[in-house]
């Protein structure tokens, strides 16, 4: 072997190539190879994307919500920092309080105690109006269930993130064929979300998360509605993504595979991490 | 914030959500407010053609009317009155008993009429015919004398009126005014009355009742074309209702299946023809009618004698003029020796000494028609079996212009008859014995507003029950002409009407459309989390279903207006032939004008595309911001 770098580079290449132009067949290679050389990938990936500066800051956070009567402390102080470039899993059975992290790491809710801070940003001292505008620009959010506009084709669902962002017409337009494109999905463009298979919504959802070219993608179970093999290609989705456009990811997850192929694996259990 | 091209992308993309709902929500208010502004288009739109017709009549002229009521009602149960009039009679009697012995004349007193009767139980009552009652009434109105036109004019005054007209019945002070039917007399009593009956039935009045004296600023919207100007002797110019000349001109009246084109053809022609229309009218004094009615009498007496060969036949005997001529009864037979003739002379001479006009006089009078005015509202004369017919009667008894059946002789025109004095001598304004002269009598003040008018009916009109009103203001008012002001208030209580109702849609229409559009809003809870999670302020999301809103609002409004003014033009296309017919007769003009009953716009059709919005703003309104104010983690944890 030439050294993991190189391996890993001409890996991704080859996934790349593959997976543009037949995504079924480049998942199995790339899977096999990955059984092959499974802790060369791994050391090289982090060693190639790892810069060392520090883009999401979570201290001492809280979160308790009321359900009916009941109080629930959905996070007890968590503190965790996270890389630029960095692939993190987040796991945990359910309702340890790993969304609940997430979404309070995006800005989505806001904590009963503790501060976020991406990218030198403290978010828990925005304006809503702020926040907005900072979370448009800076992360792009994936969901489990793609979440994409019905009555929109795919082109405009993916521009949606540039509607509110302001982007240019022009730019948005270069933007979607680039993206579509690097999702496989260049001749989807003009159709509607009720035409895709799941897979294909997802990687639709990922290119819309990726539309403001956000330093960080916080992505909720986005395998959690995809057979395996769709699942598979959407973790090489998100590998590629972090490799291309060096963007941080940060996954809630319940699958393995992602676990282990994540940087990072953070576990929560009752709210705190283990 | 998003910019409105994106906006608009993402509204329209909503706007295909809930395609059933929508259409639904759509059509119910489409319909709701279609037909307010089909229903606006049509009053709005009849409301501009009445204007418009209006120019023609009286139109905008807003003409006050007031008749002096008499200063006490209760005339004919006054002890006074009746104590003045017996002691006048029983005067008038001992005085005839006088005369009558001085002159050897035969006078039985007991044959004399009281001037009060009394009937069982009842108050005894004033006989108004009663010369001694006349007497003792005008007495009692030169005491207590009626308002007049002095007081008219200070009332109104009030309220500025800006120019003043008066009318007046004329009539004969002795004897009647017979028409002549083709031209002929008619001395058989029973056929006469069997055509005086068959008037009434048609609701018109005897011609001696109908005469009115009018300024011609009143008769003047009414000429007919190319009328006469000029007249010889005994000829009298008078404005007459339609359905009369009508009769006049030997036309039948159209079956009320006549197609509206008939109709207006027989306007046209009427007006046209109506210079050429006349009555021949007969005048009689009571002598001259006493003793034309006795040739019927003197003939039943005569075929009784013939069976009879002991009573003599009668000495004297009449016979009927020519018909046509409206002369003196013939004297057929004079066998009257020398002394029945000198009792004759004598009985004349004692009558004639207590104002009895014993000399028969006759002329014969012609009405020449110079103007046509519609016949009065609601006369029946003019209705069609046409289904907008009773619609149209309730215009044309709000908007038409006419002088209600009225025979009006223009002032101005009779003063050219050659001999006017003669005439003006002949009809004076007193008429029927006992009433005030003054009741004959309508003033007239014109306004420069309907508010001014309303006004001083409003204050100052005395109703026929009230005694305390004779003192304030003596005179019944109402308006005259047309009735402009009633189509004032119709347009006030339209628009109360039209605000009322837009309430009660509009909240019906709030309702309806938050329904859907709270729906909309309430599916995309999720969507705007993930709208907000990729960078969407809350503006954004409010924009987005305002545009939503607006979008709706504009199917709704391109909806409601088709189908508002689609029906109000398809009512004007079925009805316009018929109430510009209707119009016509009712303004009496043969214009060229279409009587529209609909128009593409009006400012309250305005109004109404402007509620459609704001009620959809308002339906939005509730469910947006339920829906901004949400956690947008809230309706991701739902799923």
């Amino acid at each position: 072997m030439g050294g993991p770098k190189k391996v890993s580079d001409k890996k991704i290449k080859a996934f790349i190539d593959l997976f543009d132009n037949h995504a079924a067949g480049a998942v199995k290679a790339i899977r096999d190879y990955h059984l092959a050389h499974e802790k060369l990938l791994t050391a090289g990936l982090i060693k190639a994307t790892h810069s060392g500066k520090l883009l999401l800051s979570v201290q001492d956070l809280t979160k308790s919500y009321k359900v009916g009567r009941q109080k629930v402390e959905a996070l007890k102080g968590v503190s965790l920092d996270v890389y630029e470039g960095e692939f993190i899993a987040l796991t945990g059975s359910s309702g340890s309080g790993k969304s609940t992290l997430l979404q309070l790491m995006g800005g989505l809710d806001k904590p009963t105690s503790g501060s976020v801070t991406v990218d030198g940003v403290v978010l828990t001292k925005m304006s809503d109006r702020k926040l907005s505008e900072f979370r448009g620009r800076t992360i792009g959010f994936v969901f489990q269930f793609f979440y994409l506009q019905p009555f929109l084709k795919l082109g405009r669902n993916l521009e949606v993130a540039g509607m509110f962002a302001r982007s240019k017409r022009h730019d948005r337009k270069d933007r979607i064929s680039e993206l579509a494109t690097a999702v496989s999905l260049a001749d989807r463009v003009d159709h509607l979300p009720k035409e895709l298979s799941g897979g294909q919504m997802q990687r639709a959802a990922i290119a819309r998360a990726l539309f403001n070219n956000p330093k960080i993608i916080l992505a909720d179970e986005p395998t959690g509605n995809l057979d395996s093999v769709n699942s598979q290609a959407i973790i090489e989705l998100f590998e590629k993504i972090r490799t291309e456009f060096g963007t941080t990811i940060v996954i809630v997850t319940h699958d393995k595979e992602i676990a282990r192929r994540a940087d990072r694996e953070i576990q929560l259990r009752d709210g705190v991490i283990v | 914030m998003i910019r409105l091209s994106d906006t608009l992308i993402l509204a329209l993309a909503k706007l295909r959500t809930r395609r059933v709902r929508t259409a639904i929500t759509v059509t119910t208010a489409g319909l709701l407010f279609g037909g307010m502004i089909a229903t606006l288009s049509v009053v709005q739109g009849t409301i501009k053609s009445v204007e418009e017709f209006s120019q023609a009549g009286f139109g905008s002229r807003y003409i006050v009317s007031g008749t002096p009521m008499p200063a006490n009602n209760g005339l004919m149960q006054d002890k006074q009155v009746q104590a003045r009039a017996v002691q006048i009679n029983d005067g008038i009697i001992a005085d005839k008993v006088k005369q009558a012995k001085k002159m050897g004349a035969t006078y039985d007193a007991k044959s004399e009429p009281q001037p009060v009767t009394s009937y069982d139980d009842q108050e005894p009552y004033l006989n108004m015919m009663h010369p001694a009652a006349k007497q003792a009434i005008e007495e009692f109105r030169d005491k207590y004398p009626s308002a007049g036109e002095k007081e008219f004019r200070a009332l109104a005054l009030q309220y500025d009126a800006k120019a003043f007209y008066s009318s007046a019945n004329i009539a004969p002070r002795d004897g009647n005014l017979i028409q002549m039917k083709d031209g002929k007399e008619e001395f058989d009593s029973r056929k006469q009355q069997e055509l005086d009956n068959a008037d009434s039935r048609s609701g018109r009045m005897p011609i001696g009742d109908s005469l009115v004296l009018s300024p011609d600023q009143l008769t003047n919207p009414f000429m007919a074309p190319g009328h006469k100007t000029e007249f010889e002797k005994n000829i009298i110019p008078v404005v007459l209702p339609y359905s009369i000349v009508q009769e006049l001109l030997k036309l039948e009246p159209l079956a009320k299946t006549a197609s509206a084109s008939e109709r207006v053809e027989r306007l046209k022609y009427v007006r046209e023809h109506a210079k050429d229309a006349s009555i021949d009218v007969c005048y009689r004094n009571t002598a001259s009618q006493e003793k034309i009615a006795s040739i019927e009498v003197q003939r039943r007496v005569a075929s009784q004698v013939k069976s009879d060969k002991n009573t003599p036949a009668p000495s004297l005997l009449y016979g009927y003029p020519a018909t046509d001529t409206c002369g003196d009864a013939i004297t057929t037979k004079d066998s009257r020796s020398t002394t029945e003739k000198q009792a004759m002379e004598k009985q004349q001479q004692f009558e004639r000494l207590f104002n009895k006009n014993v000399d028969p006089a006759q002329r014969k009078l012609k009405l020449q028609v110079v103007g046509v005015a519609p016949d009065a509202p609601g006369s029946g004369a003019q209705s069609s079996s046409q289904p907008v017919a009773a619609a149209m009667d309730i215009v044309t008894l709000l908007a038409s212009s006419s002088l209600y059946g009225q025979w009006a002789v223009p002032d101005g025109l009779f003063k050219k008859t050659a001999n006017y004095d003669e005439l003006r001598n002949l009809l004076q304004t007193r008429s029927l014995a006992g009433f005030a002269e003054s009741m004959f009598q309508t003033y007239y003040a014109e306004f420069d507003s309907a508010d001014q008018a309303r006004a001083f009916i409003k204050e100052q009109t005395c109703s026929f029950d009230s005694s305390e009103c004779t003192k304030r203001s003596p005179f019944m008012l109402t308006s005259f002409g047309s009735n402009s002001i009633a189509l004032e208030d119709a347009k006030h209580a339209i628009t109360k009407g039209f605000q009322i109702v837009a309430s009660i849609v509009a909240a019906i229409a709030v309702i309806v459309m938050s329904g859907t559009i709270g729906r909309v809003i309430a599916d995309g809870r999720r969507e705007t989390a993930v709208f907000r999670a990729i960078g969407a302020k809350r503006l954004d999301i409010a924009s987005i279903y305002s545009v939503y809103t607006l979008l709706l609002a504009l199917r709704v409004l391109i909806f409601a207006t088709v189908l508002g003014l689609g029906v109000a033009y398809v009512v004007d296309i079925l009805y316009q032939k018929e109430a510009t017919v209707q119009a016509q007769l009712a303004f009496g003009v043969d214009n060229n004008n279409a009587f529209h009953l609909f128009t593409p716009w009006s400012g309250e059709i305005v109004i109404v595309l402007g509620l459609i919005v704001i009620t959809s703003l308002v339906a939005m309104l509730f469910p947006l911001l339920r829906n901004i104010r949400r956690n947008p983690i809230n309706d991701m944890r739902d799923e």
